[in-house]
């Protein structure tokens, strides 16, 4: 199966009618690449949004299931290049009938207790001790104050603001070091990948 | 959302810290579902920050030899280094303070208090007559053992209305000590006292030397003894 060029996840392929057409027929091939390809979006999304792990299982099964379903109902899509949008339309439908769900059924509750997530670990336990790896390599890089700032920014989900009034920093500040820090994981994963094809 | 406008405005980076209004969110998770871009980006910054969160979780110590784990990591100081810490200073100097008045309370005094009550006690007095240099054998004083103190007398010839300097010499010609001695009264008959304490001279050979003091220095006397303890 094809990797993108940061090694991480399924690579993206043009959404063209000859794509959505397979899709609709049910090639194997193109299904697997379309649920593993959009469920990692979906995942993210809905992890974003604070949904549980079931939760998020569920929501993505639905959403597949239901463009599969009118896709294969109206023979295609108008524009197929706007897969994704449509995709993600048809996500932002299930989600409000899962609130309504969480509303009728208080029961259901979203503030549970969270089991781990490991859907973000979609390449398997090498490839989750390789990223390790590199987010240890960038956070021992990272002066101690950054580093702090980052852990409790993403360990304790501390209160953003209160986080920067602690640490004497601005919101700015944050999302500049998140950006170097990302730009720094894809420079480490392509040079672990170059490392990988170099190898005899 | 257009993807320039999404990276002028990090959109990713406020996506995945959670800096994004409803709106804006709508935008930036519909623009993600179609800019390959930003798709590519968000992943990655997903794996990025889960993979943060669990090696922020993971035990301090461990895995020697990775940079990163080696400045995280707290080591526990030896319990000896707690004591450094500022706040242990005054408790410390207390703690000395307390073992130092302790000691003197329970060992110094008393022991001095002893001492003094020996030395200020009601005791014999060894004296011992001192005569002036003389070819004949050199005189042996023989001080009792338990003697604090003993008592050289000796006259002088020369009547001094200052005083008298009497420097000790031991056997070498080194001065041990001096003392001044005031003229003595008509009572004494020109006889001199010198009360010795016994720490100040040990068992040897001695010379007293006797001297007018200034205005104008002149020996009068010389007095050559032996001291011994028994």
């Amino acid at each position: 199966m094809p990797r993108s060029t940061s090694g991480f996840t399924m690579e993206r392929q043009d959404f063209d009618a000859q794509y959505v057409s397979r899709l609709t027929e049910g090639d194997p091939s193109v299904e697997h690449h379309f649920t593993v390809y959009f469920g990692e979006f979906l995942n993210i999304k809905l992890r974003r949004r604070g949904w549980n792990s079931h939760e998020v299982e569920d929501i993505r099964q639905e959403t597949f299931l239901r463009v599969l379903q009118v896709l294969r109902q109206k023979q295609g899509l108008e524009h197929p290049e706007r897969l994704g949008a449509f995709v993600n339309s048809v996500c932002n439908n299930i989600i409000l009938e899962f609130y309504k769900t969480r509303a009728r059924h208080p029961a259901f509750d979203p503030d549970g207790i969270e089991p781990i997530d490991h859907t973000i670990d979609m390449d398997g336990s090498v490839l989750a001790e390789e990223n390790k790896k590199m987010v240890r390599v960038i956070l021992g890089e990272l002066p101690e104050a950054d580093r702090k700032l980052l852990k409790m920014v993403f360990l304790e989900e501390a209160d953003r603001d209160e986080v920067c009034r602690i640490m004497k920093v601005d919101r700015g500040y944050l999302r500049v070091l998140l950006h170097r820090a990302l730009l720094r994981f894809k420079d480490l994963a392509n040079r672990g990948k170059q490392a990988a094809f170099a190898r005899p | 959302m257009e993807h320039i406008e999404a990276n002028q405005t990090l959109a990713v980076e406020r996506y995945l810290l959670g800096d994004m209004a409803a709106a804006e969110l709508e935008q930036f998770e519909e623009h993600l579902f179609l800019c390959p871009e930003c798709a590519e980006s968000i992943k990655t910054g997903a794996v990025f920050v889960e993979n943060a969160r669990a090696v922020c979780k993971e035990p301090a110590a461990e895995a020697e030899g990775e940079p990163s784990r080696r400045i995280i990591k707290w080591k526990q100081p030896p319990w000896w280094k707690r004591f450094r810490t500022p706040s242990f200073a005054p408790a410390l100097a207390a703690l000395a303070l307390l073992c130092v008045a302790g000691y003197q309370q329970l060992v110094v005094i008393p022991g001095l208090r002893t001492q003094l009550a020996e030395v200020t006690a009601p005791q014999p007095l060894p004296s011992f007559a001192l005569h002036a240099a003389s070819r004949g054998a050199q005189p042996s004083i023989v001080v009792p053992a338990d003697a604090h103190f003993f008592d050289l007398y000796f006259d002088v010839a020369v009547e001094n209305p200052s005083g008298y300097s009497c420097a000790i010499l031991d056997g070498l010609g080194s001065v041990r000590f001096t003392e001044h001695l005031s003229l003595p009264g008509p009572e004494a008959g020109g006889t001199l006292n010198l009360l010795i304490g016994r720490s100040r001279l040990r068992a040897g050979e001695y010379t007293l030397v006797v001297s007018t003091e200034a205005p104008r220095v002149l020996e009068i006397g010389r007095y050559p003894f032996k001291v011994e303890y028994r």
